[in-house]
Parts: structure tokens; C-alpha cells; sequence
């Protein structure tokens, strides 16, 4: 028995005041995907992440995680803006300025598993779509990080509803989207979609806001959408899920995404996936520690 | 079957190393590399100090050439093919088959009017590992697999890993990831010792036998399985050798069953029949019927 109907979400989706608004850095860091990395003046970006103590507290963490590989330690935003150069430093500062728009948990749900998710996804994503030889690996990084937004959004709006929901998935160990439609008749990536409009996102980070579980009706960019399906996926196998362990059992070969990316790709028939899968894993641990410092600040 | 291996160490000092090396490729699939020459000397050694051979070209004509050379090879390959395992060693592949696998198979069978589940054990070592698969198909027997009978197929080409599994008595170390409720359930205490025995309500469903996976003839036997648990055995087999034990589990495997390897094997360029399957924390390979 849903525990609301459509009408009912919508009509309380309608006060979207209540959402938080895109962190203010966010326009002029976005901006700069529209530009050419050359034109993009770091000192700006440096500048604009400086003003907030937390934040560059939180950018450098990030950067010096081995999950950016970096083989010397950085101490100042400059540093960090020069070695890691224009799209690296765009990368932390967007998962650091989302984090901090983030309750701590509420209810059953806990935000640190949510971005242990997203930012495992958008690795996985980035690093799938480098493999799969995708144009944009960066666009990759963005568009894993956001695929779930709409999970904030049900969180926010829905802080009791969504406690329950996320409850009943975890003991049933079933998909998050599932338990969703069942009780709430409408799910993450459709509020993600109210989101993505509210905050104006590009075109293409939108659709798969929209479309990763439902890729096969991307229009502008369905690649990407099925990368970041495939992603998803692989963090939920590879315990980087919602937060718990779920009792699902995927065949890559069998997904309708895999078939999407294999048409553009040819590389995909040289990928050991289960190389992949391990190089996956041994992410866990990282991921884990970097969310949970990130969220000391 | 997984092996503990000597440290890596330098190329063999003795010619005749690489003859046995090759003899033992020949015979049983396994391929000691030259970091590992210094390993099967060792092993080698230890056999020629029960027979009193002092160099280890006498010990390779004993191998090759005397009446006993078969029975010699079975002891040399116990030498080398020393298990190192526990009971409910790989927790993610066996939820897996707990959860997911186990309730599949009992619903694609539901229709079947013989309902049986075979599983095998390649390369069981001293048990453990098909002792837990009975184990859990006893758990799940009055749940997904009631009206279901079935059987744990377990080889191994050590003779006397083999003779140890078959007495099912084991120590602290095998038993670590043992649940207590699972131990009183399934174990009973060696009396005046600090051991435990399988209980003969398990050791009934496991069949115990030695089977060198690289015997076509012997290999053909093994049919109708449902899941099949081949854990770091495969990566002491060269390229040519893995394709044929993998072709022979796909020919034993029933449509749509799963093979299990070791936690990073892959059969990536091994073998393209079988279907990757990830589950939480683990992967295995499906069986699809081939599209000719």
C-alpha cells in the first residue's frame, strides 16, 4: 500500500523553496565545462574556494586522496590547483560543495553512505568511460556524481516517508527504486529531475539525473547515461550501494546498457571486467575514509 | 587444491629440475614457473629423503622409468598441491549462493519431478570447502529446497588432503569462521581433544574422490552439475590447460548454472561461453547456452 499518492508528492515537491539552492560556487565552477580548459583562469576558481574555510579544508582532503593519485602532498589551493590542473580541481570542488549542502542523516538514511555512492560512482563512471574510450570522461565524473540527487530531494521533502522507505529497502535487502515506487508511487530519478530543473544544469547531466534507470529514452547523450548506469551498478555489487548490502545478482553481458556502450565501443571486448571489478574494490576502503574526513568539516 | 607457496626464489640450480617441472606439466596441468624451480626442488627433496636418493636425477628416473614411477608422481604431487583453507572461507560467494542462487535454482526446478542439486568441489583440498556447501543446502532444506535431494561432488588430486577430508576432523583454524549455532549444529567435539568431527548427517551428502581435472577420460563423469566451486586452483595452470578444465565444466554444468573461481581468476581470453555475473562482493561465471 503506497504510503502516498503521486498527487500528493507533487503537491509537496511544489514547495520547492524548501530544497537547498545550488551552492553558490557552483555557477561560476560549472561554467568553466562550457569553456576551454586553456581560457579557464585557475587563480578565479582558487580564489572563489578560498573564501570558504570549510570548503578548501574539504578540496584539499579530497586532493590529496589516492583516489586522485597525486604522488606529493599539497598544502595550499594553488597547489593543489596547479598539479591537479582545471578539471581535477573543478571535480573536488563540485562532490566538496554538494557534500556540504547534505544533512548528516536522517532517519534510517545517512548521507555519508549516499556520497560514498555518488563519488564511487563518479570514479567508476570516469574511469569506465576513459576505458570505453567516451569523448568526455570528465562529463563521466559530473554525471555519476549527481545521478542520485533525487534522493536528497526525497530526503528533504519527505524526511519521514523516505526514513521508511529506506528502512524497508535495506531489511529487505531489495533495490532502493523499487521500494520507492511501491510506497511513495514516485522515485529518485524523477525528483532528480525536478532538481536538475530548478538548478539549471546542463542539458546533459539533467538526462541522466532522469534516465540512468531508464537510459534506453536518453536522447543527448544515451553513452553516458549507460556508463553511468553500468557504474551504478558495480558500486552496488561491490559494497559502495545505498548503504546496504542488496540481494541482486547482475549480468553485465545480459544489461540493455552494456549493449548501449558496446555499440559505441569497441574497446569494451579488450576489458577484463573482472580486472575492473577488482580495480573497483580496492576503491572501497579510500572512498570510505575520504567521506568520512569530509564530513568532519 | 590451492597451494602454499615458498617465497620466490631464484631460477633451479640443477638441469634436471626443469625435466620434472615438464613431467609434472605434462601430467597434471601444473606449470612451476622459474621463480617457483626453487619450490618444486624443495618438495622434490623432501620426497628423496624418504627414499634415500641423494640427486635429483636418480629421483627423476625413478619418476620416469621404475614400475613405481605412478604411484611416486601421486606422492610427489601431494608434496606439491598442499591445501590451505577453512570452513566458510569466501562469505560473498557463498551468500550468494545462499540468497540468490539456491532460491533460482529450487524456483527453475520447480516444475521438475526430480529435483536434485549437484554441486562439485574442484580442488576440495581437506574438505572445508564442500563440507560448508552441504552445510548450507542442509540450511536452506526446509526452506527454498524442501521436496529437493541433494549431493556435493568433492575432488582433489592430493591423495592425502583427500584422506584427511574424508575424516572430517578439524582444529581452531578451519573452524574461524565457524557460527557457533552452525558448529553445535553440524560438528560434534572429538572426544578428549579440542577438535571437532563433521557429523555424519553432512558427510553423507559430500562424495569424496581423486580426480586430476586434466583427465579428459575421468573429467566427462562429473555431468548434470548445478554449481561448481573451483577456487585458486586454476592459476597453477598454464593457458592451454585452463581452456580445457573450463570447456569441461561448461560441458558439465547444466544451462544456466554457475561456476565459482578464486576471488581475482578471470576467464577473460579463456574461455567466452560462460557469462560474468556480479553479486554483492563476489563474481561468478554462468553458464548460457551457446548461439550457434
Amino acid at each position: 500500500m503506497p504510503i502516498m499518492s503521486l498527487t500528493e508528492f507533487q503537491r509537496r515537491v511544489g514547495g520547492l523553496n524548501e530544497l537547498p539552492s545550488l551552492p553558490a560556487i557552483l555557477f561560476p565552477v560549472l561554467n568553466q565545462l562550457n569553456e576551454n580548459t586553456d581560457n579557464v583562469d585557475l587563480q578565479k576558481t582558487v580564489q572563489l574556494v578560498s573564501h570558504d574555510s570549510a570548503l578548501s579544508t574539504q578540496v584539499l582532503h579530497m586532493a590529496n586522496s589516492p583516489l586522485f593519485g597525486l604522488r606529493q602532498r599539497i598544502t595550499t589551493l594553488r597547489g593543489a590547483a596547479l598539479t591537479l590542473g582545471v578539471c581535477r580541481l573543478r571535480d573536488i570542488v563540485t562532490s566538496c560543495s554538494l557534500m556540504q549542502i547534505t544533512p548528516a542523516k536522517v532517519g534510517e538514511w545517512n548521507a555519508a553512505s549516499f556520497w560514498e555512492h555518488s563519488l564511487a560512482c563518479a570514479l567508476i563512471s570516469r574511469n569506465l568511460a576513459r576505458k570505453l574510450g567516451y569523448a568526455d570522461p570528465e562529463r563521466a565524473y559530473l554525471a555519476g556524481l549527481v545521478h542520485d540527487l533525487g534522493i536528497l530531494v526525497n530526503v528533504l521533502l519527505l524526511p519521514k516517508e523516505y526514513s521508511q522507505v529506506f528502512k524497508v529497502a535495506a531489511e529487505s535487502r531489495r533495490p532502493l527504486r523499487d521500494v520507492e515506487f511501491e510506497m511513495l508511487s514516485i522515485s529518485h530519478d524523477v525528483t532528480g529531475d525536478l532538481l536538475s530543473t530548478q538548478w539549471q544544469l546542463f542539458d546533459y547531466l539533467s538526462e541522466v539525473m532522469r534516465r540512468h534507470h531508464d537510459f534506453e529514452r536518453a536522447t543527448i547523450d544515451p553513452a553516458l547515461t549507460a556508463i553511468v548506469n553500468i557504474a551504478d551498478l558495480l558500486c552496488r555489487t561491490s559494497g559502495l550501494g545505498y548503504g546496504y548490502e542488496e540481494c541482486i545478482e547482475v549480468t553485465l553481458q545480459n544489461e540493455p546498457a552494456w549493449k548501449i556502450v558496446s555499440a559505441n565501443s569497441p574497446r569494451l571486448r579488450n576489458l577484463d571486467m573482472v580486472c575492473f571489478t577488482l580495480e573497483i574494490e580496492s576503491y572501497v576502503k579510500e572512498v570510505r575514509a575520504l567521506v568520512s574526513v569530509l564530513f568532519r568539516f | 587444491m590451492s597451494t602454499n607457496l615458498a617465497a620466490p626464489g631464484n631460477a633451479a640450480s640443477n638441469p634436471t629440475s626443469y625435466q620434472i617441472r615438464d613431467l609434472i606439466y605434462g601430467i597434471a596441468g601444473i606449470f612451476h614457473t622459474d621463480s617457483r624451480l626453487a619450490f618444486l626442488e624443495d618438495r622434490c627433496g623432501r620426497r628423496m629423503k624418504e627414499l634415500n636418493i641423494t640427486s635429483l636425477r636418480q629421483y627423476h628416473e625413478l619418476l620416469t622409468r621404475s614400475a613405481s614411477r605412478t604411484t611416486e608422481m601421486h606422492l610427489l604431487l601431494n608434496e606439491i598441491t598442499v591445501g590451505e583453507t577453512c570452513f566458510f572461507r569466501n562469505q560473498p560467494q557463498l551468500a550468494a549462493l545462499q540468497r540468490l542462487i539456491l532460491p533460482s535454482l529450487a524456483s527453475s526446478k520447480e516444475k521438475i519431478p526430480y529435483k536434485h542439486l549437484r554441486l562439485w568441489s574442484a580442488g576440495c583440498s581437506t574438505g572445508e570447502e564442500p563440507y560448508t556447501l552441504a552445510m548450507i543446502l542442509m540450511e536452506e532444506a526446509n526452506r527454498f529446497l524442501r521436496g529437493f535431494t541433494f549431493e556435493v561432488v568433492a575432488t582433489d588430486l592430493n591423495d592425502r588432503s583427500l584422506q584427511r577430508a574424508q575424516e572430517g576432523v578439524y582444529g581452531d583454524y578451519a573452524l574461524r569462521n565457524v557460527a557457533p549455532d552452525i558448529l553445535r549444529k553440524y560438528f560434534e567435539p572429538v572426544p578428549g581433544g579440542t577438535e571437532f568431527r563433521v557429523r555424519n548427517e553432512v558427510r553423507q551428502y559430500v562424495k569424496f574422490s581423486r580426480l586430476n581435472l586434466l583427465d579428459d577420460a575421468r573429467m566427462v563423469f562429473v555431468k548434470s552439475l548445478d554449481v561448481v566451486f573451483c577456487c585458486n586452483v586454476l592459476i597453477y595452470f598454464d593457458g592451454a590447460s585452463k581452456q580445457r578444465v573450463i570447456q569441461h565444466f561448461y560441458n558439465n554444468l547444466l544451462p544456466n548454472s554457475y561456476l565459482f573461481l578464486g576471488h581475482a581468476e578471470s576467464l577473460f581470453g579463456v574461455h567466452d561461453d560462460f557469462r560474468l555475473v556480479h553479486f554483492p562482493g563476489a563474481m561468478a561465471y554462468v553458464k548460457t547456452p551457446v548461439k550457434r
